[in-house]
């Protein structure tokens, strides 16, 4: 019995099962890296609230290139996705969904981690007292 | 959850398109009954890509209205996909997938993927479910894309170009394995191409759109046979109402010799000639492309 | 099976079928009660549209050149086809216009014409030849 009728078109599911397998069958290594990256930054020295600065731009840098990262490998693996997609039996607002969904899951996992606090606060806070840096 | 009955797989009505002041398709109104194969022939940016993006509903009309094996692809756009099997000219795949994981795509996507079938001809194709989208040439891809397009067991396929990319063994192949498609009850095949030699094993309709607009649609058989042109030597000069005779379209002049372009009622001139003292004729064959082009200047010259 | 098929000369591919069979039986290259594929397999064979050939074995059914059983096949017809008088004429006679049209532009005189006809039913094989002759 087919799974798909006339009337799909009028009580459209938000998501396509389908097409979350396939993200996921393409992106698991992906994300998988991206938690390592997470877990990495949790574990760097600095990473805490009262780390140095110089741990910080580390910090920085490393979310700059894991997002820069994504995305890129993201638009490269998507040439021609899109375009296959639409001529599929799927709608347009579940192909873009499924694809927001997919680029948000690397920016959940890092929401998960203490990074993106460490950042806010290294930010917001003055630098620290030039003893501290003296010590080491 | 029947689908409704329909007896044209695709109708269009005044079906126009405009990009950016430039208007792609003028005022379509295209009938293709439900079963056996229509061929829009054209030349390039004839808007024959257009039409088939438009059914698709991977374009939005500018104005008029269509159906697809009686829906509307705008309104039941998924209803329609589901149901039709699509090979686009060239590219729309994901260049970084592969062969196997579009497949396992499709499967999931589509309510009637036939995966014995997907298998038989995939073999047949050679293609190997391993390589990346990227490393198939470009044979092989417009195979791959045929391919996705007959998984879906689909009541109606739209072939844009089918023939991209193949060298003759291969478009011989694929002309048989759509000969045998087609004779599977009710499977209706539009296709688009500028091979015309390929289009007349296989068509049993053309539409010739040249600019934008259709300019003839017509059973190939009644029109081979109704197109033709006449060679006439007549030394004492033509009859005055040659030019008005039923069936001719016009006289012209080449090298000298009077020819009658004729569009129907052959066999009717033909007997008229006879029967005129010391009158000789040919009637000459047109080949798709001499009726192609008959029509074509006719239009040029009609809208400068 | 041997047939050919060439699009792109202008004439339609049914017509080119029907004067291939037609040939083949009058010359004998297709035997009384020989069997023709059937018409979904000669498509596919051919490489043309299935309704093509369904129309080319209606129309020579017709003519009485084969003839079709119910659930055995297509097989070819038995003795001559059975044309009527009318529609034999008129076929002879476009092939003779398409013949005199021919030597027309090559330039042969009428006798050379009479010769080259007269020569051709000499070599005629099978039966068909000596009835001609007749």
């Amino acid at each position: 019995m087919p799974h798909r009728d006339i009337d799909a078109d009028a009580k459209e599911r938000w998501l396509d099962p389908g097409l979350l397998r396939w993200i996921w069958l393409r992106y698991r290594w992906v994300y998988l890296g991206c938690a390592l990256a997470v877990v990495a930054l949790m574990t760097l020295p600095g990473a805490e609230p009262s780390g140095s600065p110089s741990n910080t731009f580390i910090v920085i840098g490393m979310c700059a290139a894991l997002f820069g990262g994504v995305f890129v490998v993201g638009k490269q693996l998507e040439d021609g996705t899109v375009a296959f997609l639409t001529a599929r039996p799927v709608s347009r607002r579940q192909i873009f969904n499924t694809l927001v969904l997919a680029g948000l899951v690397p920016w959940l996992l890092f929401l998960l981690s203490p990074a993106p606090y460490t950042l806010v606060i290294a930010l917001i806070r003055p630098t620290p007292a030039p003893a501290v840096l003296y010590r080491n | 959850m029947s689908i409704p009955d329909y007896d044209m797989a695709v109708q269009t009505r005044g079906l126009t398109k405009v990009f950016k002041g430039q208007t792609a398709l003028q005022d379509l109104d295209l009938e293709v009954p439900r079963g056996g194969v229509f061929a829009l022939l054209g030349p390039n940016s004839a808007g024959k890509t257009t039409t088939i993006k438009l059914l698709m509903n991977l374009l939005q009309p500018t104005s008029g209205e269509m159906k697809v094996l009686g829906l509307d692809p705008v309104q039941q756009g998924v209803a329609v996909r589901s149901r039709t099997g699509y090979q686009p000219e060239t590219g729309q795949m994901p260049e970084y997938a592969r062969v196997g994981d579009l497949l396992e795509l499709c499967r999931s996507l589509y309510p009637n993927w036939n995966v014995h079938k997907v298998e038989t001809y995939r073999r047949e194709f050679e293609l190997d479910l391993k390589s990346f989208v990227k490393q198939l040439s470009k044979g092989k891809v417009t195979l791959l894309a045929l391919l996705l397009a007959l998984g879906p067991e689909p009541d109606l396929l739209l072939l844009d170009e089918p023939g991209t990319g193949l060298d003759p063994l291969r478009r011989r192949q694929v002309i048989k394995l759509l000969v045998d498609e087609v004779a599977g009850e009710g499977r209706t095949i539009f296709l688009s191409s500028h091979n015309l030699p390929d289009v007349e094993r296989l068509a049993d309709r053309v539409g010739f759109l040249n600019r934008g607009r259709l300019i003839l649609s017509r059973p190939l058989d009644q029109l081979l046979a109704e197109e033709k042109k006449i060679w006439v030597v007549c030394p004492e000069g033509i009859p005055g109402d040659l030019a008005d005779w039923p069936g001719v379209r016009r006289i012209e002049r080449e090298n000298g010799r009077t020819v009658l372009v004729v569009s129907g009622q052959v066999e009717e001139i033909a007997e008229k000639l006879r029967s005129l003292d010391r009158v000789t004729f040919e009637i000459l064959d047109q080949t798709l492309e001499d009726i192609f082009i008959t029509y074509a200047e006719e239009q040029e010259h009609a809208t400068p | 099976m041997w047939l050919r098929v060439e699009p792109g000369r202008g004439v339609p591919i049914y017509v080119q079928l029907m004067e291939q069979i037609r040939l083949a039986v009058a010359g004998g290259l297709l035997a009384a009660g020989e069997q023709l594929p059937p018409v979904r397999e000669l498509a596919a064979q051919l490489a043309v549209n299935p309704n093509t050939v369904a129309k080319v074995y209606q129309e020579l059914e017709r003519e009485g050149v084969i003839v079709t059983r119910r659930g055995k096949g297509t097989f070819v017809a038995a003795g001559s086809p059975q044309l009527e008088k009318k529609d034999r004429r008129k076929r002879l006679a476009l092939a003779v216009e398409r013949l005199l049209a021919e030597a027309y532009h090559l330039g042969c005189r009428p006798d050379e014409v009479l010769e080259a006809v007269r020569a051709g039913i000499e070599n005629l094989p099978g039966p068909e030849g000596k009835e001609l002759e007749k």
